[in-house]
């Protein structure tokens, strides 16, 4: 059994009665879950494991609350039940014992004491017995009127005293929700919480605050702070009941450090004194009183004056290695004075930098033009002295940024720096730190940049506007110019529709840097198969690094149409399902120091096989490589079209079709193999001599200058041969729409074909939220948050989308 | 009135080995009155019915002869552990109202035969329970044991159980006595009720389960996990075993459970989340309500 709380309470009450008249009033209190279990919620904080009863676990929090509020009660007169007084798992109650307590008690108000998991979403959620005021709804259950009124009135009361508790930062104001409304819409629960079912009395469930979010978790194992929630809701009983107002007050605070953040590396709340470091075992004086208050060692800096008359109060604040700070506090009746109570700590050398980067050994060790500079000091330093002390020869604009409680200090530039270039950097003595010393001298160093200063992409699938991507699950490669980082990978490079819906990744399909070195490379299969005619996009994030740390200076955006690029209605001449059909032919090529044609059910677009054609070039250009039909009885003449089915290796190589007469032979150019998916590649032959009959007699690959070009793998499969080509009947409607700039600083425009008239434009925030809107041919970005974003713009004859990135 | 067979398969395996128990017939009781129906008060011979909404809001009838169902009462709590009177001609129940925010029940009395409404007790603090007694009923409420009937009488008081601030008080001889029967500090009582030959208490101690004692109390049963437990006859109890997880009810089941140990009869199908029964041994009944509002009548026999 647990130790029990009464003997401390009645110790803290025992002096204190006051004139406060709650005779009579009837309360249950209810200390939700208990007996550290798995019904309960531990959090583990440092220095408690995993389960250490001593460690934070939300029935204990919840029991201690309880007591409190028990003891303060029954101090003034209340009649009180409480369903446990220990924490054991014997007194985690069925939710129907809990209920009906609260009824057999008759009880006039049912307190169920909880706190809430939601992290930084640190918020109060009061339940009541019933609905939300605007939830016509009519549930197979419900509290009657009177009772959800009177349940959703107390919640109100009890929410806006706990909402006054200042140690504790809000993400947002409380939250009143009836139980059947907001169980029904969070969890679909038709009948809403156990506890609050079937009650006869006004009932409400308090989660006073997210127990989950490490800094409130800390502060939940300090018992004053539990003191201070059950003394709001005492004050919201005898607020309720219209009894007389509580004649003493209370002085609370937390103690932090001034400038200093807490190192921890748990979430805080942004904007809030959460961020300030807590001090542990400062000591709290409250002169007047001759009271001394030291704080705990559980980083939550509170101290906690109780029962103390109206007045103004003196309070001197100390700890080890601040100076100390006396200041004034006025107490109130009836009220909780709040104070963040900040100190400062003593500086009493002059700041020095300690680390700096990058950090050149002599001015000709050549640095990553990439680079951030960085200082490292002593003390934590004023910023703006540190500031206007910096400066940076040859010129550069960037911004700086301050970190781990100013005692570091980056300037980032704007862009990467100058290849090849000595920077001198200074800071001069004229910076200083926050008790007003000043640097002894100067700071300088130099350092010169390397010949390359951001990432560069060689070749991508798709290319922007890209418009044969095939829709089955396609595989998308971007390759940059050196090897890349991969962490960054996974999350940086991602495809949307133009709704601004993420498509799923095949994770397993992730290759990372497989192609020759020094170049990088990063590809995957969608998870998901395409809609044909539907335009989407990928985006590569601005920030991606090389291993040596050089990164993308823009995020990319390349916008592509997906389609289906089977064509299944033409005369199929050669299906590729064996292996004999082709074969290298060694004599005819050129620069090649190996190839050869296998049958593969790797990659296929029809029947079982396709034909893999592998090959490898000697150098970087000159190359060509020849692979013969076997027996080839393709006769086709110079009204002819051919089609074939190509899975691209992005090499950038071109592919052109034999063909041979008994007079003639020509080469005629299939495709350029830019991508790396499956596509349909067809030829015109009307290159070829009138009223001639030719023999198509093999492919050939002609090396080009591009980075794969050295060595490649396709895949082909069903050669077609029919009349008119299908892609001269393709209509592309809104072809010649482009915008421009993009990325824009201050304005995008419309560039558009003759018969096309803008009808609106509207710019849309990937979340799906509408910016801004025109109804002119250009639209406005410059007051617009920088970031991407999607332009839709209505035409008289369609819809073009497309992402747009602002950066002002 | 078409009754709905849920299973009569049910009574097969569901034979005890001390007693032969079987659920001759199990079947939804369809009522049209309301849309759901909660807490089912079974008049002792078994011929009525009383029951209420989720929200003990409402007071209706159901008689089992007729089939017809009547609202007594649209009062708030009216449904609230209502009693029939002895000679099951009226009905009291009580009518919750609130002032600067503090709660009063007073005790009303419905006359089956004539419809007619009076208003037995006025509204007051801790209205406790109420027991028939005559044509009337007792009660205990503000610290004083109340005798309400129509006209005089000179009958003997009963004992009275009662639950004040979660402690089980016995009314008897002229005297109150409190009834620790459970070792230990602040353990808190409900569901206490006294059996039909007034010798015996039937009890939830919070946390720690259902028990029975005598009038002194002095345990005499251990019946473990068992809640709203109610008496079946002097020597059997049905209640339900619920089961949550610390937010909503996820399971329960009817249980007939005899004080000797030797009979322990789920009642409910499985098919149900099975709550808050009542019984009728004369009749031969057990009634549930499922979690969604359904009213189901089990027929037993038992040899």
């Amino acid at each position: 059994m647990k130790k029990i709380l009464l003997p401390i309470l009645l110790l803290v009450f025992s002096l204190n009665l006051i004139a406060q008249d709650l005779s009579g009033v009837r309360i249950y209190i209810n200390p939700g879950h208990g007996g550290y279990d798995a019904n309960d919620r531990n959090v583990v904080i440092p220095p408690f494991k995993s389960g250490d009863p001593n460690g934070f676990w939300e029935s204990s929090s919840n029991l201690h609350k309880g007591l409190y509020l028990k003891e303060m009660l029954d101090s003034h007169g209340a009649s009180t039940a409480i369903s446990r007084v220990t924490n054991t798992t014997e007194d985690d109650l069925p939710l129907s014992q809990i209920v009906r307590s609260g009824n057999e008690f008759n009880a006039d108000l049912l307190l169920s004491i909880h706190s809430n998991a939601g992290g930084l979403a640190n918020h109060i959620l009061m339940l009541y017995a019933g609905r939300d005021l605007n939830d016509t709804k009519i549930y197979p259950t419900q509290p009657s009127p009177e009772v959800e009124r009177k349940s959703r009135a107390i919640s109100e009361v009890i929410a806006k005293n706990l909402y006054m508790n200042k140690l504790t930062p809000w993400a947002h104001p409380y939250t009143l929700r009836g139980d059947k409304t907001a169980a029904s819409q969070w969890f679909g629960w038709p009948n809403g919480y156990g506890v609050l079912r079937g009650v006869t009395v006004p009932t409400v469930l308090s989660e006073g605050s997210m127990h989950d979010y490490i800094p409130e978790t800390y502060r939940l194992m300090n018992m004053d702070y539990k003191y201070l929630e059950a003394w709001n809701f005492f004050k919201s009983i005898a607020d309720y009941f219209k009894s007389e107002t509580i004649p003493h007050g209370i002085i609370a605070g937390s103690v932090r450090d001034k400038f200093i953040e807490n190192p921890a590396p748990y979430k805080k709340i942004s904007n809030s004194h959460d961020l300030f470091k807590p001090i542990n075992g400062a000591t709290v004086k409250l002169i007047e009183k001759d009271l001394t208050y030291t704080t705990d060692t559980l980083n939550n800096g509170i101290y906690v004056f109780k029962n103390l008359e109206p007045g103004e109060y003196t309070l001197e604040v100390s700890a080890k290695g601040y100076h100390s700070r006396t200041f004034k506090m006025t107490v109130e009746a009836n009220t909780i004075s709040y104070d963040d109570t900040r100190i400062n700590l003593i500086r009493n050398t002059p700041p020095e930098v300690v680390e700096y980067s990058p950090h050149a050994l002599t001015s000709d060790t050549v640095m990553l033009a990439s680079s951030t500079i960085k200082f490292k000091f002593n003390w934590d330093v004023d910023a703006e002295s540190a500031k206007q002390a910096f400066s940076i020869s040859p010129a550069v604009e960037g911004k700086f940024e301050f970190k781990e409680s100013n005692f570091v200090m980056e300037f980032i530039p704007n862009e990467p720096l100058d290849i090849s270039t000595v920077y001198t950097v200074v800071l001069d003595k004229t910076l200083k730190h926050f008790d007003g010393l000043s640097m002894e001298e100067d700071f300088t160093f130099q350092f010169k940049t390397t010949d390359r200063n951001r990432l560069r992409l060689l070749a991508s699938y798709p290319l922007d506007n890209e418009t044969n991507v095939d829709y089955k699950k396609p595989t998308f490669t971007f390759v940059f110019d050196k090897e890349l980082m991969t962490a960054e990978l996974i999350d940086g490079v991602q495809v949307y529709d133009m709704d601004g819906n993420m498509l799923k990744k095949n994770r397993r399909s992730l290759l990372h840097n497989k192609v020759p070195a020094p170049m990088g490379s990063t590809s995957f299969m969608l998870g998901e198969d395409l809609v044909p005619g539907k335009q989407y996009y990928v985006s590569i994030a601005k920030g991606i690094k090389d291993i040596d740390g050089v990164f993308l200076t823009d995020t990319l955006l390349f916008s592509f149409t997906a389609s289906d690029e089977r064509i299944t209605d033409k005369t199929v001449v050669e299906t590729y399902e064996t292996s004999d059909k082709l074969s290298y032919d060694e004599a005819q090529s050129v620069n090649v120091t190996k190839a050869s044609v296998t049958r593969s059910s790797a990659k296929k677009l029809f029947g079982s096989y396709s034909n893999n054609l592998k090959y490898t070039f000697s150098s970087s250009e000159g190359g060509s490589v020849v692979y013969k039909i076997v027996d080839s009885v393709f006769e086709a003449t110079n009204d002819s079209t051919v089609g074939l089915h190509i899975y691209g290796d992005m090499s950038g190589n071109e592919m052109y079709l034999l063909f041979e007469s008994e007079t003639d032979t020509k080469e005629v150019l299939l495709d350029s193999i830019h991508y790396g998916g499956w596509k349909f590649a067809e030829a015109d032959l009307s290159v070829l001599l009138p009223k001639t009959t030719y023999r198509l007699t093999g492919y050939k690959l002609v090396q080009r200058s591009a980075p794969l070009s050295e060595s490649g793998s396709i895949f082909i499969d069903n050669l077609l041969l029919y009349g008119e080509p299908i892609t001269s009947v393709i209509s592309h409607k809104l072809e010649d729409v482009t915008i421009y700039p993009n990325p824009a600083k201050d304005i995008i425009r419309v560039s558009k074909g003759p018969h096309q008239i803008v009808e609106e434009m509207q710019l849309y925030a990937l979340n799906g939220k509408l910016i801004r809107s025109s109804e002119y041919d250009y639209l406005l970005v410059d007051d617009i948050p920088v970031g991407t974003y999607l332009l839709k713009i209505r035409f008289n004859e369609g819809v073009y989308s497309t992402p747009v990135i602002v950066r002002h | 009135m078409k009754l709905k067979f849920i299973t009569l398969l049910l009574a097969i395996g569901l034979v005890a080995q001390a007693q032969n128990i079987q659920v001759k017939s199990q079947y939804e009781l369809p009522i049209n009155s309301t849309k759901t129906a909660f807490y089912p008060v079974l008049s002792e011979d078994g011929t009525m019915l009383l029951y209420s909404t989720e929200g003990y809001n409402g007071l209706y009838l159901y008689d089992f002869e007729t089939k017809e169902e009547k609202n007594i009462s649209s009062v708030q709590n009216s449904g609230y552990d209502p009693v029939f009177s002895n000679d099951n001609s009226k009905v009291f129940f009580r009518n919750t109202s609130y002032e600067r925010g503090r709660r009063f029940d007073a005790l009303e009395s419905y006359d089956l035969r004539t419809g007619r409404q009076a208003r037995m007790i006025k509204p007051q603090r801790n209205l406790r329970t109420a027991r028939s007694y005559h044509n009337g009923a007792i009660v205990q409420a503000n610290n004083r044991l109340y005798k309400t009937t129509f006209g005089r009488t000179k009958a003997a008081i009963p004992v009275y159980v009662s639950s004040e601030n979660l402690k089980i008080y016995v009314y008897s001889n002229g005297k109150r006595t409190e009834l620790k029967p459970i070792e230990g500090e602040n353990i808190n009582y409900i569901w206490a009720s006294l059996s039909p030959d007034n010798s015996k208490i039937l009890f939830t101690a919070v946390g720690k389960g259902t028990f029975v004692c005598d009038l002194k109390g002095k345990v005499i049963a251990k019946l473990g996990y068992l809640n709203a437990p109610v008496w079946y006859n002097d020597e059997m109890v049905v209640g339900m075993q619920d089961k949550d997880d610390g937010h909503v009810i996820t399971s329960s089941s009817v249980i007939l459970i005899s004080l000797d140990g030797k009979v322990k009869k789920q009642i409910s199908s499985d098919e149900h989340i099975a709550m808050y029964p009542s019984a009728s041994s004369k009749a031969g009944k057990i009634l549930y309500n499922t979690m969604d509002g359904k009213l189901v009548v089990s027929e037993l026999t038992i040899n």
